[in-house]
């Protein structure tokens, strides 16, 4: 028994290792069509693939195939790298990997005016190291059926080496069947917002691009018209680029589609190698007219909106067709917008606040009322006066990252006074009439009433007086440390959501621009580290100013 | 001239001065609207010289022509800045480059800091909203004393106890001022070294407690006095200046049109989106052109 089971292993491994299993198969269509249509017949003078696969498999060595295409009368091979064309065909020399080998390729066979109408026939055939495998193809050839045996045509005189494909035009946005919607305007490409996005991907680090949310919902359908006047099939690789308009560079934008492996795990890969631009297979399939609708595939986080021009490339069999079409890329202010928004319930909310405010004033009293106006003069004196004069020249100075100096104002000292105020008079309602003070203040000695700033103040209202409701402060019987560090820390990140809902406020409404890391920046130097340092301040000083309140 | 006086509103005009309170709030707050709701450069270039020819007719005084100057020339210098290097539109062209997009940590961060040539028009442009608001509202602050606007507040139903507040920090402010310039001097005499004898903004941490401490007590003293008088609980009753008919017609016509030019703008940006009716094809015309 053991011998027997010696003897086979032996055997098998001979086997492996030898031609025994070998095997080649031979696959070829004329004329092929990328979208697999069963053309049988050939027009006059037209173009048209021949598609040539062959597999090789339990060859354990390279080896060397010739292939040989022996073409009827009156048909030639076009002259294509690899292939050299002779007088009745074209014959190739072809690499076989060992084990398994699969090559493959496409040899454009072109009409003359000699060939003969009716059924022809194409021998391919692939010769190895003692093997030959050979398929015989039968097609049928109609002279008249391209456009240039057409009487009509011949004032139009086509050039046979350029194919005469071409690209009659190029239109977006379409619906996917291609469908132009008069409604929209042609040329404009709406992108989503993705700054949020934006912002977790640099946390993350590079690669956390949504892919399959980027190919699963393309930015926009393309159509292309192409012509194809001598019916030809050929398979042409499609590009569309997005060039600057002013220096007519290659912009960043646009990508194409990856696919999904395994090293990329579910989804899409993302990485094609094929850098800023959109590219796919498209088959002409032998028709005068032929539309193909293909998405555009946008990167989210790298377009820019703007004016660019789109250049179009259909290139194939050694010649390419580039037209180029005006394109707008507009982003969706969709966070501008959920901020606004945001600001306008917090505006409504704020009459509920509004309502309240002067039970707030019976209830601290007179004294408390006049100490909130003296807050609010030292708020408006000390904070908004110096930033109105002092923060231009800053602005001037430091630019976009004034803010980081005048929030030293804006963010310590204001925390600082409302903590300190809420330490003494700690009622719901005081740190709205504080805000509305000052907002008057500065209405009335600066003139700056406008609906950001009534919104901005909302804001502010709602956002603060709700988390310290939320958080207890007003119910709490004693205030101690540990409790105000919190409420201090829960201030800033209050005030760093109130910085983000305010900033995107002023992109919106002032058409302004801000990098998202500037965002994250103020959010968290402005936002969370000054105001926290000031609620702490200010809680320290509000225990001492009770001493003044108790003398 | 002093701080106070540069803020004061007696220079101007007489019509300026006499125009109601109420008139030049709501004035403020469309074109405020207007400001924000109109993109093309023309149009808010003309509302920009508008305001410029208000306070020529106003008659703005040359020194604070000089200051409204400066402040117009830095705010829009800062917004030329900003968007120059925040500048998110093709085509853009790098003037120079800030940080490498190859510096570590900061390069990465940033993904490089450039100041497009560009962005510095666009921030000149955009820049134009907050300047008209400044001049615009430069000019109400400089032909309106604070009690016509307060008036015009309380004509609101601003709650009279709201009023009494604001009247009281308006008051208060030049005693404030002059406070924190006691205090200030009072710690540069503590100081104990030569240069904190002359500093003031090394003492400027050190403010904020003795001044609080001290409006806590006039707080004390001046509720004292106005509960005794019954003032604080009192309705208050201000004398009010009339609101003339052709005011009251001319903020409605405004009105009108402001609401026409957000309206219209509404639709044309609906349009965009694909909620588009033929009926409104002129209005999206107008939009697209002037607004």
């Amino acid at each position: 028994m053991k011998k027997v089971f010696f003897w086979l292993v032996a055997v098998v491994m001979l086997l492996t290792g030898s031609d025994a299993f070998a095997g080649q198969q031979l696959d070829a269509v004329f004329p092929y069509s990328l979208e697999k249509r069963n053309i049988q017949t050939v027009s006059g003078h037209s173009t048209m693939p021949l598609y040539i696969n062959l597999t090789s498999f339990d060859v354990p060595r390279i080896q060397q195939a010739e292939v040989s295409v022996r073409l009827p009368e009156g048909f030639s091979a076009l002259p294509k790298e690899g292939w050299q064309v002779t007088k009745d065909g074209a014959v190739a020399s072809w690499s076989l990997d060992a084990d398994y080998a699969q090559n493959f390729d496409l040899l454009y066979i072109q009409a003359e005016e000699t060939a003969v109408p009716g059924s022809n026939e194409i021998v391919v055939s692939v010769k190895g190291d003692g093997w030959e495998v050979q398929k015989k193809l039968q097609f049928q050839y109609d002279a008249a059926g391209g456009n240039v045996a057409q009487p009509q045509e011949k004032t139009k005189k086509i050039d046979r080496k350029k194919f005469n494909w071409y690209i009659q035009s190029v239109t977006l946005p379409v619906d996917p069947f291609g469908h132009r919607d008069d409604r929209t305007e042609n040329g404009v490409i709406y992108v989503r917002d993705t700054t949020l996005e934006g912002f977790r991907n640099r946390m993350k680090g590079e690669g956390a691009t949504n892919w399959s949310a980027v190919f699963n919902h393309p930015a926009a359908f393309l159509l292309l018209d192409m012509r194809n006047p001598q019916k030809d099939i050929r398979v042409l690789k499609f590009k569309a680029q997005l060039l600057d308009r002013v220096t007519g560079n290659v912009a960043e934008g646009l990508v194409t589609a990856g696919k999904t492996n395994h090293e990329a795990g579910e989804g899409w890969a993302g990485n094609t190698g094929e850098e800023s631009e959109t590219t796919a297979l498209i088959s002409l399939d032998g028709k005068k007219t032929q539309a193909f609708v293909l998405p555009l595939y946008v990167d989210y986080f790298k377009v820019l909106e703007g004016e660019y021009t789109l250049r179009v490339t259909v290139a194939g069999g050694g010649q390419q067709k580039i037209q180029e079409v005006p394109l707008t890329i507009a982003k969706k202010q969709s966070l501008g917008l959920m901020a606004v928004a945001f600001a306008f319930v917090c505006f409504l909310l704020m009459f509920i606040l509004l309502f309240r405010m002067k039970k707030c004033i019976f209830e601290i009293g007179a004294k408390g009322a006049i100490t909130v106006a003296l807050f609010a003069a030292i708020s408006f004196g000390g904070i908004a006066l110096p930033s109105t004069v002092l923060g231009d020249l800053v602005h001037a100075l430091l630019g976009p990252f004034s803010g980081l100096v005048t929030g030293l104002l804006s963010g310590i000292m204001q925390y600082l006074l409302i903590v300190s105020l809420l330490v003494l008079y700690r009622k719901l309602g005081v740190l709205t009439l504080l805000y509305v003070l000052k907002f008057m203040l500065s209405g009335i000695m600066f003139g700056h009433f406008s609906p950001i700033g009534v919104l901005s103040t909302s804001v502010y209202i709602v956002v603060t007086e709700s988390l310290l409701w939320i958080s207890g402060f007003y119910t709490k019987e004693i205030l101690k440390t540990n409790y105000m560090f919190f409420v201090a820390l829960l201030l800033g990140m209050g005030d760093a959501l109130i910085t983000f809902v305010n900033l995107e406020q002023m992109m919106f409404f002032y058409r302004l621009y801000y990098a998202d890391w500037f965002l994250a920046m103020y959010m968290i130097v402005n936002g969370l580290l000054y105001s926290s340092i000031g609620s702490w301040i200010g809680y320290k000083t509000g225990i001492k100013l009770r001493q003044v309140v108790g003398e | 001239m002093s701080m106070r006086q540069l803020w004061e509103g007696t220079e101007a005009r007489n019509w300026a001065r006499d125009i109601n309170g109420q008139t030049k709030l709501i004035i403020l707050f469309l074109y405020a609207v207007l400001m924000i709701t109109i993109d093309n450069p023309r149009s808010l270039f003309i509302l920009f010289m508008l305001t410029l020819v208000f306070h020529g007719a106003a008659g703005t005084s040359f020194y604070k022509w000089k200051v409204m100057a400066v402040l117009l020339m830095l705010g829009l210098w800062g917004s030329m800045v900003s968007q120059a290097l925040f500048f998110s539109q093709i085509p853009r062209t790098p003037l120079f480059v800030l940080v490498s997009p190859d510096t570590p940590f900061l390069g990465a961060v940033t993904g490089g800091l450039f100041v497009y040539r560009e962005g510095i028009l666009y921030g000149a442009v955009q820049g134009l909203r907050a300047a008209t608001m400044l001049s615009l509202g430069l000019l109400v602050c400089w032909t309106s004393d604070p009690r016509q606007l307060l008036n015009a507040l309380l004509s609101w139903r601003l709650p009279p106890q709201v009023a009494f507040m604001l009247v009281t920090a308006i008051r208060f402010l030049p005693v404030l001022a002059a406070e924190t310039g006691e205090i200030i001097t009072a710690l540069q005499l503590r100081s104990d070294s030569q240069r904190g004898r002359t500093a003031v903004l090394q003492h400027i941490p050190y403010i904020a407690k003795p001044l609080l401490a001290r409006c806590l007590r006039r707080a004390q003293t001046l509720a004292l006095s106005v509960v005794s008088r019954g003032f604080f609980a009192a309705k208050g009753s201000v004398a009010r200046q009339s609101w003339k008919k052709s005011e009251k017609a001319g903020c409605v016509a405004f009105c009108l049109f402001t609401l026409a030019v957000v309206g219209s703008k509404i639709c044309y940006v609906l349009s965009e989106q694909g909620l588009y009716f033929g009926l409104l094809r002129k209005v999206y015309d107008i939009s697209k052109m002037y607004l």
